[in-house]
């Protein structure tokens, strides 16, 4: 019979053969192991819904900080809104001419009205300068004026915020200001006489909130410009009350100068985001777990040797975060980094050894006891017993998601942080036992595929300002990999995990 | 329910068409792991795990040749990284001087499936995935070689010695029954 023969044979016998079984059985066994595959399958959905969302919401927050609404949109819904709280003011516009008039000549107003009533508009040019503006008109307005209109001239050059910055508060008395007997721009101030006397703080308070905002030092013209319009056609009289806490508000002792109205090109709000980049380096122990991925699995019966044969060393991490830091000690940080984690393995074994060495292959003895050596080649074996002892590593390429929040006290800081790393390569190199407790290498292995997976990050920190733009910190920091086999698909029927503690030091860097 | 119906509703993981796919081929998978596995205990392991494959799998399934043929290949390559690789090392020199049995030119009709499957099971280890390797998964020296981690030269001695040898084991059940 010849070869081809038989093989056709047994092929044919057993090629479609179905052999009895307990297919119920079977399945009892199996769908408790899928269930647990499947809710396995779904966590790591739901981790990575949760990654991005997170991660949506850090380029949000950052965007967001980093650009702020333009002024001249906060302040024309600032100034809307008091002009409705004022509303009874603004109608005065029509007859504050008269008013304006009058209290310019009483009191020498600080912003001084030279214009005339015309049809109901009032003249407000604290320096003589056109600016002219229509009471009925949304104040708002009033920052669109295009320079040429609104650019006051000379000395007054100076917006009228930062004068009125400067300003003495108001006399009670019915006395006008010094700023105002000097000539200078001053803002409206109780009089005497006033229609109504009576402090209003809200308003007051709301006007500040306008005000300060326009008198920011980055603060652009038209901002500035809406400042004055305000002072001059919104602003009521206050009581001295009133002032004192609108001066208090709007701290402006401490105001710095702005720039010159017109010089300026058009800006944001000054940012209260800093832009960080931060190197890190990072060293530790690391703890490894192995788990059985599906505990019925009678595969895995290997676990308890690798367990005995693997030993997790130290680990590496190096990284550069790039992010922003909020003033109030917020900050957000991503980037990339690079993980090692050294593991030794260790294995006492033995191998057999055969070789075909000279000997002696047959002794003959005679009836008289003369014996006859036959030489020639004779198999030897030998057994031999030792310990297999090489490292190992895992190499992780990171890719952090990290919050923080950082308390400044002086120089020093101290702070906290969290986050999630997304692992988003990983290598292995080195020996380990396969299932059947030879020695394989890692790397001809398909159990550590690279694949994405999730780890979280916790840091506790300690830093200090080195300059105003450095800051080193340090801190001890934990970060658990729950499995470095990500690969739903791969042989690998475990999950191993790792804890690294370790001791971090950044160097931030402000800019 | 067509094949076609079980492949589409374990892809959606409903737990209905799993089970009609456990009870309509694990009869035959089953006895693709009992080929390469030393007994039905460890065929039946190589099932479970090769099965659990096959679902984890099936999501990424595409249907361009014999799905019986796909789950079969998972089969294989489940029991092959279940079993001892180190045969190769033992076995060598096995059957050095033996000699080619005489074999009844008719096996299938005198010998069941499953007694031909007792006898393979039989095998050594290596031989035995070799033979099923080659004679029954059809694989080429060149490809056992790559999976198995061995020489060509190996696995076409060792597949010559493991024929030898289950023929004589065949040869030998018919001597008894004679």
């Amino acid at each position: 019979m010849n070869e081809q023969n038989f093989d056709n044979q047994i092929r044919d016998s057993l090629g479609d053969y179905h052999s009895k079984l307990d297919t119920g059985a079977l399945w009892k066994e199996l769908e408790p192991q899928i269930a647990a595959d499947k809710k396995r399958r779904r966590g790591i959905f739901w981790w990575w819904s949760g990654a991005g969302v997170l991660l949506a919401l850090g380029i949000w927050a950052w965007v967001a900080l980093q650009n702020p609404q333009p002024i001249s949109s906060v302040s024309e819904v600032g100034v809307e809104n008091q002009a409705a709280n004022l509303s009874s003011e603004t109608k005065t516009s029509g007859a504050g001419t008269k008013t304006a008039s009058e209290e310019k000549t009483a009191t020498t107003s600080p912003f001084e009205q030279t214009g005339e009533a015309t049809n109901g508009a009032v003249v407000v040019n604290p320096t003589q300068a056109p600016v002219v503006e229509t009471p009925e008109q949304p104040v708002s307005k009033v920052s669109r004026l295009p320079k040429s209109v609104s650019k006051p001239a000379g000395k007054r050059n100076l917006p009228q915020a930062a004068a009125f910055g400067k300003s003495t508060p108001p006399a009670s008395d019915g006395q006008a200001p010094i700023a105002a007997k000097a000539n200078a721009p001053v803002p409206a101030s109780p009089t005497t006489g006033t229609a109504n006397p009576q402090p209003d703080v809200k308003a007051a308070q709301e006007a500040a909130m306008v005000t300060k905002e326009a008198m920011n030092p980055a603060a652009q013209e038209g901002v500035l410009q809406t400042t004055g319009a305000i002072a001059g056609s919104v602003i009521a009289p206050l009581s001295p009350l009133a002032w004192l806490e609108l001066k208090s508000l709007l701290n402006l002792d401490q105001m710095p100068p702005v720039l010159p109205v017109g010089t300026s090109k058009p800006s944001k709000k000054t940012a209260k985001t800093d832009l960080l980049i931060r190197p890190n380096f990072e060293m530790g122990n690391a703890f490894k777990t192995l788990e059985d991925f599906a505990s019925d699995s009678l595969t895995n019966y290997h676990l308890p040797v690798r367990r005995e044969s693997e030993e997790a060393l130290e680990y590496l991490h190096g990284n550069l975060l790039l992010g922003a830091r909020h003033h109030t000690g917020w900050y957000a940080l991503t980037g990339l980094g690079y993980t090692s984690i050294t593991e030794r393995f260790s294995f006492n074994t033995e191998r057999t050894e055969i070789d075909s060495v000279g000997g002696i292959t047959e002794i003959y003895i005679n009836a008289e006891g003369d014996s006859t050596f036959t030489q020639g080649m004779v198999e030897r074996t030998r057994y031999i017993t030792y310990r297999k002892r090489t490292h190992s590593s895992y190499t992780l390429l990171d890719v952090p998601l990290i919050a923080g929040y950082e308390w400044e006290k002086g120089r020093w800081s101290f702070g906290a942080e969290a986050g999630i790393f997304l692992n988003i390569s990983l290598k292995a190199k080195g020996d380990v036992l396969d299932v059947e407790n030879n020695f394989t290498r890692l790397e001809d292995t398909d159990w550590f595929k690279p694949s994405i997976g999730l780890s979280y990050y916790g840091s506790l920190r300690i830093g200090y300002a080195i300059d105003d733009k450095t800051r080193i910190s340090l801190g001890p920091t934990y970060r658990y990999v729950p499995n470095v086999a990500g690969d739903p698909n791969s042989t690998y029927d475990f999950e191993q995990k790792y804890g690294l503690l370790g001791l971090n030091l950044g160097i931030a860097f402000k800019f | 329910m067509t094949e076609h119906d079980i492949i589409r509703g374990c892809k959606q993981g409903t737990s209905l068409y799993q089970r009609a796919l456990v009870e309509r081929y694990s009869p035959m998978l089953f006895t693709v792991a009992r080929r390469y596995g030393r007994d039905r205990h460890a065929a039946e392991d190589i099932l479970q795990d090769a099965l659990l494959k096959v679902f984890r799998a099936l999501p990424k399934y595409e249907p361009t040749g014999s799905f019986e043929a796909w789950m079969r290949r998972i089969v294989v390559t489940t029991a092959l990284q279940s079993l001892d690789k180190s045969w190769h090392k033992r076995e060598a020199g096995d059957l050095d001087y033996a000699e080619e049995p005489v074999v009844p030119p008719d096996i299938d009709a005198r010998l069941g499936a499953e007694e031909l499957l007792q006898l393979i099971a039989k095998l050594p280890e290596g031989f035995r995935q070799i033979f099923n390797l080659h004679i029954i998964e059809q694989y080429p020296h060149t490809e056992i070689a790559v999976m198995l981690g061995i020489t060509e030269s190996t696995s076409r001695s060792q597949l010559t010695r493991a024929r030898r040898l289950l023929q004589s084991m065949i040869a030998e059940r018919e001597k008894i029954r004679i």
